[in-house]
Order: C-alpha cells, then sequence, then structure tokens
C-alpha cells in the first residue's frame, strides 16, 4: 500500500492486523468445517463408529457398503434429479435474472421469488402436496419431486445470477447492436461469458440443494426413492446404517473435493489467463 | 432462419423472461401457499381436517404458547447470520481482494461448496462425541486441568446449536459476497486510494455499495437456511432448543395441517415486519428496490 | 369442498382418476403410472408400501420360498406422513400392501383405504393357529370391531439401563419401575427420554396411573386434560433436571449408551442389542417393568384397489408368510422383535440348521414377550385426542 498523499484520518484502518484477522477467523471457520469431516472419515474405517473411537480400524463398512442392497439405485437418481434440477434452475435464473435489473419493480419481483427461502420445508412440501395432489388429482412422482427441488434453489441460483447482471454494464451491448449484432449473438457472445461464474453457480447450487432435500420430497415421492428419502425411511428400519453413511460420505468427499478444486480453478484461474 | 425467428419472437432480449416467470410462479409456488393459508383457517380433529372457517388454530397458536417457537427460532437465526456475516464478509473481501491468489481462491471456493455434498446428520453426528461427557473436549479440558469437571453445557443446550449453525451456513454468507466483490473493478479501488483514501473509505464509499446485492444475498441465504435449520437443533439442542421445523414436524404428524399453516404464516408475517422496520430505518442509505436493478455506473 | 378433502372420497378420487383432463393423463402416463398398474396384475410380484421395521433385510429369502417377488417401497415411523400418503396419494392404485403400526385401521378401515380381511381365504393357511393375542389385537382390528389386518411383528417397548450404574440386579430380569426413569434420584441427568408425543407420553401416562398420581383411564389413549396431567408432571421432571437429553433417532440411542453419556434411557430394544455389542454382553438390560409397557405391533393391510387386480392369492400368501416361521426367525434374529407364531420361528431355525445360540436367543424372544404381554397398554398410533395431546407435548418441549 504505497500513499504518496499523507493519510490525515482514520489512521487506524490501516493497521495490519485487518486483512490478517479477516484472512484467519475465515480460515479458522473453514477448519471447523473440515476437522469434523476428517473425523467422520476416520470413523468411517472404525469398527464401531458411533462410538467415536477410531480403532480398531478396519474396512468392515466399506464392505458393508458394497454388499448393502438398495442404496445405489436411490443414490443414482438422487444424482440424475440434482443434475436436472441444477440446469433447469440456472437456465431459468439466467433469463429471470437479466431482465430483473431492468424492470421497474425489480424489488416487489426479488421478494416474491425469495419466498420459497423463507417458509419451512414442511410447510412448502404440505402446500404442494394439497395442491398437486389433492386439488389438482395429479400422479406424484420423480416430476414432482424435480418439481419441489426448483422451486426450492430458485431463489438460491437468482441471488447469484442478480450480484452479477446488477454489475452488468448495458452499454457493451448497446456497442454491440452498434455493430449490428443481433440480440441472440448479442447474448451469446457478450452477456453469455460475463456472466458465467453466475450461472455456473446457479446450477451448482441447484445440483446441491437439490441433493440433499429431504423435508419436500417426501410430500412429493408418491412411491419414489431418492437417497435422501432412502435414509430417512431407514432411519426407523432400526438397523444402524451409519456404517453405510459414513462410508459413503467419505467416497463422496474423496471423489468431489479434487475434482471441484479442479472445477473452480479452471474456472477461474485457465479462463482467467486465456483472456 | 433461427435468428430471423429469434429476432421477430424478442426472444435474445429476454424481456419475455419477467411475465412468463411471474405467471408460472403464481401458480406453483403463490397459489399452493395462498391454499396452505386458508387451511390455518380450518383445524383438525382425530387426524381430520374440519373444513369450517374458524380462528380455532390461531387462537391456539397464542393460548398454548407454541408461537414461542417461531420467536425462538427468529432469535437463533439472527444471531447466526449476525455472526457470519461478522465473519464472512471480511473473509470475503479479503478472498476477493486481498491479493490472494488464482489458486488459493479455487480452493477456498472449492472448500466452501463440498460440505453441501454430504448428508447434513452425518456432519452433524461426529460433533455429538466431540462435545459430549467423555468427548474430545472433555478430555482435554480435564487433563488440562482447565476444568475440575465435565462441563454439560457443551453439549444439549442452545449453545452447540448456535456454535454449529454458525459453521454450517458460513458458506451461504460467503459464497454470494464474494462473488460480488469479486467483479469490482481494480481501478476504482486503486483510484479511490491514489486519491488519499483510507481503506476504511474505500470499504466504505466503494466496496460496500458496490458489493451491496451480494451482501444482501449472503444475508438472506443464511436467515433463510437458519430459519429451516432442524437438524441442528434436534440433535445437538437434546429436545430442549424447540424450532420452527421440528414444531411443524410435530404437528404434521398428528396431521394439524392447519398448525402447519398457522406457524409458517405468522413467521413470514413476522419476517415481513422485520423487513418493513428494516426498510424504514435504513431508508436513507438504500432503498431495497433499487439493490436489485441496474446500476448506473 | 368439504367432500374434496375428506377421505370418504378415497375411492370417488380414484374413480375420478379416470375421467381426469389432458393434464392429468399425460402426469399418469410420464411417471409410468398405468404401466404398474398393469404389471402388477399379470406379475408374481406383490408391492408393498411400509415402515422399515418389516423389512428382511433381503426379500430374496421370501422370492425362494414362495415364487413372489417383493416390491419393497420404505416409509418412516411417521404416523402423519403415513396416513397422508395412503389417503390421499392415490398409492392403492398401484400398492397391494400398506405395513404400519397398529392404530391406523381405525381411521383408514372405515374410509375405505383398506380391504376388510377375508379370513378364510385359502391361502390364510395359518390363520387357524395364530393365537387371539395377535389375531384380534387393536394392531388388526378396529375400533369398529372388523378384522382390517394381518398381525406382522410386535414387541413391548420399556427403557434399556446399565445395572450397575442404578443399582438393581444385573441379570436383568427383575422388575423395575417406570419411576426409575422418570421420577429418581438415582438417575438425574443421566437419563434420556424420546422425543416425540406418540411414543413418550403414553409410557409416562402409564407410570403415573399405575402408583396413582394422576387418574388416567388408558395409558394409550389419553384425553387432553389426562395428556394435560402427563405433561404437568414432566415438566416438573425436566425442571428439576431429569433429563440429560430428550433422543429422537436409533443412532442416537445406540450413542447415548455406548458412550456413557445416561445410565438410562427409554429406547428401543434393537438399540440396546447394537450397545451391547460393544459395551459387553448384558452391560445394557432391557428393563422388565413394574407398571407395564409400550405394547406395539405393525399390522399388514390390503389395499381396497388390490380387490380387482386379480393377485389377491399372491397377496394372501404373503399376509400368511408374515405369520409363518421362516419371517418370524429372520425377524427375532435380526432385531429381537416377536411375532404371531414364535413356535414355527424355533421350528424353521432347527430346520435351517442355525446355531445353538441362535436357536436358544429365539426360544428366549418368546419366553420374554410372553411375559410381558401380559401387563397393560396397546398402544395405537392414532389416539382419539391426538391434536390435543401434541399440543400439550410442545408445551414440554418449550418449557
Amino acid at each position: 500500500m504505497s500513499n504518496l498523499v499523507a493519510p490525515s484520518r482514520d489512521l487506524w484502518s490501516y493497521a495490519r492486523i485487518w486483512p490478517g484477522l479477516a484472512k484467519w477467523s475465515g480460515w479458522g471457520l473453514l477448519i471447523l468445517i473440515y476437522a469434523p469431516l476428517a473425523w467422520l472419515a476416520l470413523l468411517s474405517f472404525s469398527t464401531r463408529p458411533l462410538s467415536g473411537i477410531p480403532y480398531p480400524l478396519s474396512l468392515t463398512n466399506y464392505a458393508a457398503l458394497v454388499h448393502t442392497p438398495g442404496w445405489t439405485g436411490p443414490f443414482l437418481i438422487s444424482l440424475g434429479i440434482a443434475l436436472l434440477v441444477g440446469l433447469i434452475t440456472a437456465v431459468i435464473a439466467c433469463f429471470v435474472g437479466r431482465a430483473i435489473p431492468r424492470s421497474p419493480r425489480a424489488g416487489t419481483i426479488v421478494l416474491i421469488a425469495l419466498l420459497p427461502l423463507f417458509i419451512p420445508g414442511v410447510s412448502l412440501g404440505a402446500a404442494l402436496f394439497i395442491f398437486l395432489r389433492v386439488l389438482l388429482g395429479l400422479n406424484l412422482g420423480y416430476w414432482s419431486i424435480m418439481l419441489g427441488h426448483v422451486i426450492w434453489s430458485f431463489p438460491f441460483a437468482l441471488i447469484i445470477v442478480l450480484v452479477l447482471t446488477t454489475r452488468f454494464d448495458h452499454r457493451l451491448l448497446e456497442a454491440a447492436s452498434d455493430l449490428g449484432a443481433g440480440p441472440w449473438r448479442r447474448f451469446w457472445d457478450i452477456e453469455f461469458p460475463l456472466l458465467r461464474p453466475a450461472i455456473i453457480g446457479a446450477g451448482l447450487f441447484g445440483f446441491l440443494l437439490s441433493f440433499n432435500e429431504v423435508q419436500r420430497s417426501i410430500f412429493l415421492r408418491g412411491t419414489a426413492t431418492t437417497m435422501p428419502i432412502w435414509n430417512w425411511t431407514m432411519a426407523s428400519s432400526q438397523q444402524s446404517q451409519i456404517p453405510i453413511i459414513f462410508s459413503l460420505a467419505t467416497v463422496i468427499l474423496a471423489v468431489v473435493l479434487p475434482l471441484l478444486c479442479l472445477v473452480f480453478w479452471f474456472i477461474f484461474v485457465r479462463i482467467e489467463k486465456g483472456r | 432462419m433461427m435468428r430471423n425467428l429469434t429476432q421477430r419472437l424478442n426472444l435474445g432480449d429476454g424481456r419475455w423472461a419477467l411475465p412468463c416467470f411471474i405467471g408460472v410462479w403464481s401458480l406453483l409456488v403463490i397459489a399452493p401457499l395462498v391454499v396452505l393459508i386458508v387451511f390455518s383457517f380450518f383445524q383438525t380433529q382425530y387426524f381430520m381436517t374440519v373444513y369450517k372457517p374458524s380462528l380455532y388454530t390461531w387462537n391456539d397458536l397464542f393460548s398454548s404458547g407454541r408461537f414461542e417457537v417461531t420467536l425462538r427460532t427468529l432469535r437463533i437465526a439472527l444471531t447466526v447470520t449476525l455472526i457470519d456475516l461478522a465473519i464472512g464478509f471480511p473473509f470475503a473481501l479479503w478472498l476477493a481482494k486481498g491479493k490472494t491468489s488464482r489458486t488459493v481462491q479455487a480452493i477456498a471456493l472449492a472448500l466452501l461448496t463440498i460440505p453441501f455434498f454430504i448428508d447434513l446428520s452425518s456432519r452433524i453426528i461426529v460433533w455429538r462425541p466431540i462435545l459430549d461427557e467423555h468427548g474430545l473436549i472433555n478430555n482435554f479440558l480435564l487433563a488440562t486441568h482447565i476444568a475440575s469437571a465435565p462441563q454439560h453445557w457443551l453439549l444439549y443446550t442452545e449453545w452447540p446449536v448456535h456454535f454449529v449453525m454458525v459453521i454450517s451456513n458460513f458458506p451461504m454468507m460467503v459464497l454470494p459476497i464474494y462473488m460480488a466483490i469479486n467483479v469490482i473493478d481494480d481501478t476504482l479501488i486503486a483510484a479511490c486510494q491514489d486519491l488519499g483514501g483510507s481503506p476504511f473509505r474505500v470499504l466504505r464509499d466503494i466496496i460496500l455499495p458496490l458489493s451491496l446485492p451480494g451482501i444482501l444475498g449472503g444475508i438472506v441465504f443464511t436467515l433463510g437456511s437458519a430459519l429451516a435449520a432442524w437438524v441442528e437443533p434436534s440433535m445437538l439442542g437434546g429436545g430442549f432448543v424447540d424450532v420452527l421445523s421440528n414444531s411443524i414436524s410435530s404437528a404434521y404428524s398428528a396431521l394439524r395441517v392447519p398448525m402447519v399453516a398457522a406457524l409458517s404464516t405468522f413467521v413470514v408475517v413476522l419476517l415481513a415486519l422485520l423487513l418493513l422496520i428494516l426498510t424504514l430505518a435504513m431508508r436513507r442509505f438504500v432503498r431495497f428496490g433499487e439493490v436489485f436493478r441496474s446500476m448506473k455506473s | 369442498m368439504k367432500d374434496r378433502f375428506s377421505t370418504h372420497t378415497q375411492l370417488e378420487l380414484s374413480r375420478r382418476d379416470m375421467f381426469k383432463g389432458a393434464l392429468g393423463l399425460a402426469a399418469v402416463a410420464a411417471t409410468g403410472g398405468l404401466a404398474q398398474q398393469a404389471d402388477a396384475a399379470e406379475s408374481t410380484t406383490v408391492r408393498a408400501y411400509g415402515v422399515t421395521t418389516a423389512q428382511l433385510t433381503d426379500w430374496s429369502v421370501m422370492q425362494k420360498s414362495l415364487g413372489i417377488t417383493m416390491n419393497y417401497t420404505g416409509s418412516n415411523n411417521d404416523v402423519g406422513v403415513y396416513m397422508q400418503a395412503v389417503m390421499q396419494s392415490g398409492l392403492g392404485n398401484s400398492e397391494d400392501i400398506f405395513i404400519f403400526e397398529g392404530g391406523t385401521q381405525n381411521i383408514l378401515g372405515p374410509h375405505g383405504a383398506y380391504l376388510p380381511i377375508d379370513v378364510n381365504q385359502k391361502e390364510l393357511t395359518l390363520w387357524s393357529r395364530t393365537p387371539d393375542a395377535w389375531k384380534h389385537s387393536g394392531v388388526v382390528v378396529g375400533s369398529d370391531g372388523k378384522q382390517w389386518g394381518t398381525p406382522v411383528i410386535g414387541n413391548a417397548d420399556s427403557f434399556g439401563y446399565i445395572a450397575s450404574k442404578i443399582g438393581v440386579n444385573p441379570n436383568g430380569l427383575d422388575d423395575v419401575s417406570w419411576g426409575m426413569l422418570l421420577d429418581s434420584d438415582k438417575t438425574r441427568g443421566r437419563a434420556a427420554f424420546d422425543q416425540t408425543w406418540n411414543y413418550s407420553l403414553p409410557s409416562a401416562a402409564l407410570y403415573l396411573k399405575a402408583t396413582g398420581k394422576a387418574k388416567i383411564d388408558n395409558p394409550g389413549d389419553p384425553t387432553g386434560e389426562e395428556a394435560r396431567a402427563v405433561v404437568d408432571f414432566l415438566v416438573a421432571r425436566k425442571k428439576a433436571g431429569q433429563f440429560r437429553t430428550l433422543e429422537n433417532s436409533f443412532e442416537q440411542q445406540i450413542q447415548l449408551l455406548t458412550n456413557g453419556e445416561v445410565d438410562i434411557i427409554n429406547c428401543w430394544e434393537p438399540a440396546a442389542r447394537e450397545a451391547n455389542k460393544k459395551l459387553g454382553p448384558n452391560a445394557v438390560c432391557y428393563a422388565y417393568t413394574v407398571e407395564g409397557y409400550y405394547k406395539w405391533g405393525h399390522g399388514a393391510y390390503i389395499a381396497s384397489q388390490a380387490a380387482s387386480r386379480g393377485n389377491l392369492d399372491n397377496i394372501y400368501k404373503v399376509l400368511n408368510y408374515f405369520m409363518d416361521g421362516e419371517y418370524r426367525a429372520y425377524q427375532a434374529r435380526d432385531r429381537g422383535y416377536a411375532g404371531p407364531n414364535m413356535d414355527l420361528g424355533v421350528a424353521y431355525a432347527q430346520a435351517h440348521n442355525w446355531s445353538a445360540d441362535q436357536i436358544a436367543e429365539l426360544k428366549a424372544t418368546q419366553v420374554k414377550v410372553d411375559r410381558k404381554f401380559q401387563k397393560p397398554f396397546v398402544s395405537t398410533t392414532t389416539p382419539s385426542h391426538a391434536d390435543a395431546i401434541e399440543d400439550e407435548w410442545q408445551r414440554f418441549l418449550n418449557a
């Protein structure tokens, strides 16, 4: 921080402690997020995972994971639903998020769109059930689970998109228009690349919120079973599912952690350099 | 041909998106919620809804003291949101503008996103053997003679509920704020500094106003998730921290849809009041409606 | 408006399904609803929807014995979700059998969701030899006196305790009072109670009734006034610091016992077994009590729409299987749960060369249940004043 002009006010804000404090309190919380996850991964190798004692170590939980029938189907279904929900929310949030900043009623529309975020999951599930099943008489299934998830994750996706679209400089589009670009080209060549991080973020939120969603799914499932629903039903089977849940979580962690680092590195580092 | 079509329909312009969205949203979200609100004026007897309009359920909500659940939930959610904001905003600022390398940023973002992949209950369940009577923390306290007896408040009180909710909602706060700060033009900041602006002035005059949509987003994300929390309170609160979601589930298990409806309506009304007060109080500085409109740069 | 939501119209609703508009038909086609119905009529698959406790770990055992494939859709033990699903989801259009804890037949039976059981059906061969205590209990017979279901499994629930810590006979055979869990200085701050109203409140009511501390007619089905008296007592105990925690899951029950966080807990019996795997045999005793037990059972009920699907024989074969030795033996081995015709379970184990230990355990299960079933009370998932009880329970949680 080089300052040619001598600072006359707010001397305290130059103190080196502030960036350090910001950095380390944040990393501190990240450590608090990951310490239990690491502990969970360790316990997944324990013969008695619930006791909180990691020894004696063994692979029995992983053997149980492989040999237990029933969870793979729901797991793949959850994955499929989450991917679709991510895609759908990203596309809708992209178009709605582009239009809102140009609307004179932006605040009201955002508030209406945010509503599902503040309705408890069971209530929204029950409301949709009454509406779709009891009033309209539709047969519930994967489609209604997906609908519930899109409604739940859309507010998140929209906010993420709005963060960038409100900062978007529309003079860029006018310039492109002056150069003879059609509306589709203007969107695809200029707007989309600039909004890409937000659209990817919106899709990611859609995927993640759908993947573990259980409260709304319970009402909208018909007879369909996703991974969280499977966990929910097995909670009353009176056979401990923890060996399976812990080892599955560890496998997911081991697969997703490097993958996601790579994705973010690609988005932020590669693209940045490419410019 | 494609271009002709899109031009004729004005597809690329995107103005069609809002009316479409509002139409579909009204049908799929607003209509079911209105139906739910209507249910709050019915009542349940022996697992059956009695379709006779009355204020019975609303009366019950207040006379049985059940509405306290919503106040407790709001208090916990607001506390958690404020703590996360206090830690999350500086961290997002450091991450985006603290001369942090792109690789570190990518890793931090990945680390913030990963927890969502893992079922919340399994993330919470491991806290119990850490915090319980013979757990890691108590063993440490006893071994180092910091405490002479096991500390029972570490688990099954409001304390661990707050503590773990701050942790699990932290990414919700950081991600949108980071995105907002990240797109702020560095030249603006440099210009302000060259004019002798202190770090405080840069923060107040440039970063805060320009990242406002992100900050509001972070607050909304965190508050929303914290209000909906049900895993932390029931797993770490030991049944002594009754919150909205758990109360609603309990009501539903007796098929008391009217009570579910009344509780949800009440919490939305409380939030609306809160927003109104905030809007009035902040009127001089920010206008909510303007935050999400295009900025005139 | 009124009729539209009530369960009286459950069947009417499904009839209306047939005349649904284009939108509805498209949705039915999209979810494969029609295809499933056609399937069920012809194949040897029986489709069941119900709580996962009744599941065999592996249904292929049944397939080998009966030649019938089980397609089981699991549900949780939340009675609200289950009843809503059966009443209004039209599940009977695709499912043949519903399995749930007793009580739902009092509502769902008269309202047309369940088909009355034909006890003379030719595939229900074991009916005549099944003891009355099982086949005529409040789990399968409705409050209207009709036979709505057949028995599946059951148990008498009490609480688990660590004998050395609370100073009772360590062989676990003595009767212990519920007061040890709810009302004793020996266990203050070392007791765990279940978080849900339908599991915990009736047991506390039983204790108050038996000790004369409150006037309660039927602990399984208390009135609003009675529930208030029970909650008043529980609030006082909560304020006195009796409960270390109010637990809410099977995993937590095991965790609390194995980590030494509590000495006494009103848990499910399999949790005590699971804890003993770590703590050593008989470290946790599942109590014989002075006052009585939370006696529950799962019933199997036939979906009323299944009457016209042409596979009733297969459905009755499965109901019969739930009362037969193979299912009995596996349920007792995996969960320690009893059911009708335990002697057939023992015979099955002997015929299939199970170890002497396992056979002894099956016999012990029989003896245990016989002893416990002498005492009150039969629980129900649908108490008449559920709304008042639920309200009172919230007062306890908020106190």
